[in-house]
């Protein structure tokens, strides 16, 4: 079952890649110029290979749950490949609805990140230790999976029309402001083919800090803990690590591994965004601005809020409802205000923001479509963020 | 005239009370209340709360843990922020926003779709974005179009030659309904605040032990505790569980195979599997007394490390208890030993062994410690073996009575019913007007427009009507000439807020 699950799970990956490719073909092609949104056969295709990689997900996905014995999303590998999942899903049935070829090429390449992402996590079937032994674990973390994933939507579709009213000629803040995000994401792939590569080499340093706790780098430690002699840990490529130190106030358990992984992942954005840069010979943005053309703005807008409006009460009962039924019966208090907790009731107050400014005059549009923009950033820190940077009772991975 | 100055003079003597009404009726406050609250809760995650920090001495923990910005959090008060005045000071503040604001457009909303005008006019209504029309029609028509919509579970009201039809009005107050039941669970968490509706604590109990809690009224034994895992070098939990029994007086209530994730419920008081001490305690051994130099045997004897006895006998010799250290520990400083507690985790037996004709010999027997006891005993004749030993881990029991999370769950309840009304259901109107021979007919939703032309469609084609495609959403311009003409949406129930700004 668990060699099924693997090349289900490979299968996914692949349908995914393809359809990125077609889509971003579909949108660039300059022959098969999208005719004011309408699908070519790029597109159409992307879409096919879309949901083809959604039902191998299915498939991968129930044979784990049968080999293990339990629903998969109990682990960062199995609930990163969920929420992936939810975003592709999410992204089948909306497109079916609004048939915006050009959104294929905004949330599948999102959806393939994720769950390479999810590559990075160890993928071994732990059995489920006592807290987790509840029905309410995948009733609580596939519905809060789901509300996420349509948030994501909102996200695509609100930066598709920023990218459709955006004069990048004429509005250089916003367009600094849409590079930015662009260059966010190639930070986020960077920070993900590192962390896979390293992983995949089984790249293993231990550091021993100040106070001799042993620190386990799973990257090479260009910054050791602070206190370490330069350049005694290791040498890569010849050049002798640490080159320097976290500095004295960084202090936290993990926090001068976490300051290596943060540089290494500047590093590696500011590589892989030159390059990109060097191919494109212009701001990126004005590239992937070129994808939305003839697609209508106001469709998109109403695709961004819809998306929040569908995935908010979703979100709502799975994220803070279904999560307060069971911390009550597994941890005795449905609410303590643990970081993974607390930040999903941090991003359940921004979409609150969002809907009430929503409904004021002059924040259609332009600026709900940055906060929808800005929510994923919300969403990506309350899944990833607080797992990495925030230890809590929800550390399981 | 007279009663316009009356007017201006009213406005300019607003009661300090008008002001603070209209301070929280705006949105505006509302939303910068949110984000006050979703910023502030940022702070709160930068170090774990004092209820998550595996140390009872707040003071010195962030201080040790996370130097000086640790310690910096600590003396702001920022580790127990939840619980400070100023947090509780913006959820109170939400409260009392989410009342003034719901108050404020419910009433309005609920006064203008009672007294909505069934007859249109005709102009109106080809104003509409879904709108079709009939020449040559009669009163027959008005009475068909009267029946379809009833067939469709429209609320149709007549007048003269003229017909609304209404479906799903309370989708309207959905926003007010997830309000009231937002306002609900801040009430069930308050709830606490009422002495005797809210109790929270741990309980850790030895096998066989019983402990009364006087903030519950009962008592509780812990009547056997198992602890397994998955593999054998004890890395992975599979799953820790106690027999535990509830003790009113000497009676015995209620017992319960308690596990993780399934809590036992006992007058109002919910009883959960919280955790176990890691550490295990000795609980019955078997000692041999046996000749250091030859090995030799002379015997054995039964020892409770709770409750040691003040002698043993093993054959002729007699072994005195000079002193029991349960939970011994070196003092570096001093030399000397001590106890850490008074559980039997690290047993240190300072003995005195004699016979009839042989004067008292110490001995010390340190199970955990074998190289202190080595240290120690270079002189020793006897060695004090344990052969058999029974040990146990404590079960960690939470206990907690909130009398407000039915009503918390009931605000959920609420909450949800709420956000279902509100974002997956329309409020849709049809008016139908008859006019110089010529049928009108006109609708509307709050949402989903497309789902609207398809049912407006199958009504329009029951009198006899082709198709129609809605028209897209009116620029600004264009509505606000509408507005000025007659708007079914007027009574939107944020309309005021343009006027806010």
């Amino acid at each position: 079952m668990m060699t099924a699950s693997s090349i289900f799970f490979g299968a996914t990956l692949v349908c995914y890649f393809i359809s990125t490719i077609l889509y971003v073909l579909g949108v660039t092609g300059r022959k098969m110029k999208i005719a004011a949104g309408k699908a070519n056969i790029w597109t159409k295709w992307g879409y096919i290979f879309s949901i083809s990689g959604v039902l191998m997900h299915i498939a991968a996905m129930i044979t784990r749950g049968v080999g293990a014995g339990f629903t998969p999303v109990s682990n960062m590998f199995e609930y990163m490949s969920f929420w992936a999942f939810t975003i592709m899903l999410a992204f089948v049935v909306i497109n079916f609805f609004y048939k915006v070829p050009g959104l294929g090429a905004f949330v599948v390449p999102v959806g393939l990140t994720i769950l390479t992402y999810a590559s990075v996590f160890p993928r071994e079937v732990k059995p489920l230790i006592p807290a987790l032994q509840s029905y309410w674990l995948s009733i609580h973390v596939t519905t809060a999976a789901l509300g996420e994933g349509i948030l994501t939507i909102s996200f695509a579709a609100g930066l598709m029309y920023l990218l459709v009213v955006t004069d990048l000629a004429k509005q250089p803040r916003s367009a600094k402001f849409l590079e930015f995000i662009v260059y966010l994401f190639t930070a986020l792939v960077s920070f993900i083919a590192i962390s896979l590569s390293f992983r995949i080499g089984g790249y293993e340093v231990i550091a021993q800090t100040a106070e001799g706790a042993a620190q386990l780098y799973k990257m090479p430690p260009i910054a050791g803990p602070s206190g370490t002699d330069l350049g005694s840990l290791t040498t890569l490529l010849g050049v002798s690590l640490p080159l320097f130190n976290a500095p004295g106030w960084m202090q936290g358990t993990d926090s001068a591994i976490q300051f290596n992984t943060i540089i290494w992942t500047v590093l590696g954005s500011l590589v892989l965004y030159g390059i990109l840069r060097l191919i494109a010979r212009k701001p990126l943005v004005a590239v992937i601005s070129r994808w939305v053309r003839g697609l209508d703005e106001e469709m998109l807008d109403e695709l961004s809020y819809r998306a929040v409006a569908i995935g908010y009460p979703v979100f709502t009962l799975g994220a803070l409802v279904f999560a307060m039924i069971w911390a009550q019966e597994a941890w005795g208090s449905y609410w303590s205000w643990d970081p993974k907790e607390t930040w999903a009731l941090i991003t359940w107050l921004y979409y609150t923001a969002y809907l009430h400014l929503r409904l004021r005059q002059g924040w259609e549009g332009v600026r709900t479509a940055w906060m929808a923009v800005a929510g994923f950033v919300v969403i990506l820190f309350l899944l990833v963020g607080v797992n990495l940077l925030i230890s809590g009772l929800h550390a399981y991975a | 005239m007279k009663q316009v100055q009356a007017e201006t003079q009213k406005k300019k003597q607003k009661s300090l009370f008008d002001h603070i009404w209209d301070f929280f009726a705006s949105v505006k406050v509302a939303i910068v209340i949110i984000i006050l609250l979703a910023v502030t809760s940022i702070i709160g995650t930068i170090y774990p709360q004092e209820n998550a920090i595996p140390s009872p001495n707040p003071q010195f923990y962030y201080a040790d843990t996370y130097g000086k910005m640790g310690d910096l959090y600590y003396r702001l008060g920022l580790s127990d922020m939840y619980n400070s005045w100023w947090f509780l000071a913006l959820v109170l503040l939400l409260a009392i926003s989410l009342i003034i604001c719901s108050i404020e457009r419910v009433i309005p909303l609920y006064k203008s779709l009672k007294n909505q005008p069934i007859a249109r006019k005709v102009i109106a209504i080809r104003g509409d974005r879904l709108y079709a029309n009939q020449s040559e029609a009669d009163q027959s028509r008005i009475d068909q179009l009267a029946e379809a919509f009833k067939k469709k579970r429209y609320k149709v009201r007549r007048e003269g030659n003229a017909l609304l039809a209404e479906k799903g009005r309370l989708p309207r107050f959905g926003a007010y309904i997830i309000h009231i039941g937002l306002l609900i669970i801040i009430a069930g968490v308050f709830v606490r605040l009422i002495p005797g509706a809210y109790y929270s604590g741990m309980v850790w109990l030895k096998q066989g032990e019983r402990q009364y809690i006087e903030d519950v009224g009962f008592g509780l034994q812990n009547n056997g505790f198992t602890l397994e895992f998955y593999d054998d070098a004890q890395t992975r939990v599979k799953k820790y569980e106690t027999d535990v029994a509830v003790y009113v007086g000497d009676e015995e209530k209620a017992t319960k195979h308690l596990i993780v994730n399934e809590p036992l419920k006992f007058n109002n008081t919910l009883i959960f599997q919280n955790s176990y001490d890691p550490n295990p305690m000795f609980k019955r051994g078997k000692v041999e007394l046996t000749d250091k130099a030859s090995g030799k045997s002379y015997g054995t004897f039964d020892i409770n490390f709770d409750d040691p006895k003040p002698s043993y006998q093993v054959g002729e010799y007699t072994l005195t208890m000079i002193n029991y250290y349960p939970d011994i520990k070196v003092d570096p400083e001093k030399g000397g030993v001590y106890t850490n507690s008074r559980d039997p985790y690290n047993p240190g037996l300072q003995l005195s062994i004699s016979k009839p004709g042989m004067e008292g010999q110490t001995q010390w027997m340190m199970p955990l410690a074998p190289f202190v006891e080595e240290m120690l005993g270079k002189e020793y004749q006897f060695k004090l073996k344990l052969v058999q030993v029974e040990l146990f881990n404590m079960t960690g029991l939470h206990l907690q009575k909130d009398l407000g999370i039915p009503v918390v769950y009931a605000g959920c309840a609420v909450v949800l019913w709420g956000l279902v009304l509100c974002f997956y259901y329309q409020h849709r109107r049809i008016w139908a007007r008859l006019e110089d021979g010529e049928l009108h007919i006109g609708a509307n939703t709050n949402k989903n427009w497309i789902g609207l032309n398809k049912e407006f469609n199958k009504l329009i084609a029951t009198v006899g009507i082709d198709p129609v495609t809605f028209k897209p959403k009116a620029k600004k311009k264009a509505a606000q000439q509408a507005k000025q003409l007659d708007t079914p949406q007027s009574d939107a129930p944020h309309g005021k807020e343009g006027t806010e700004k």
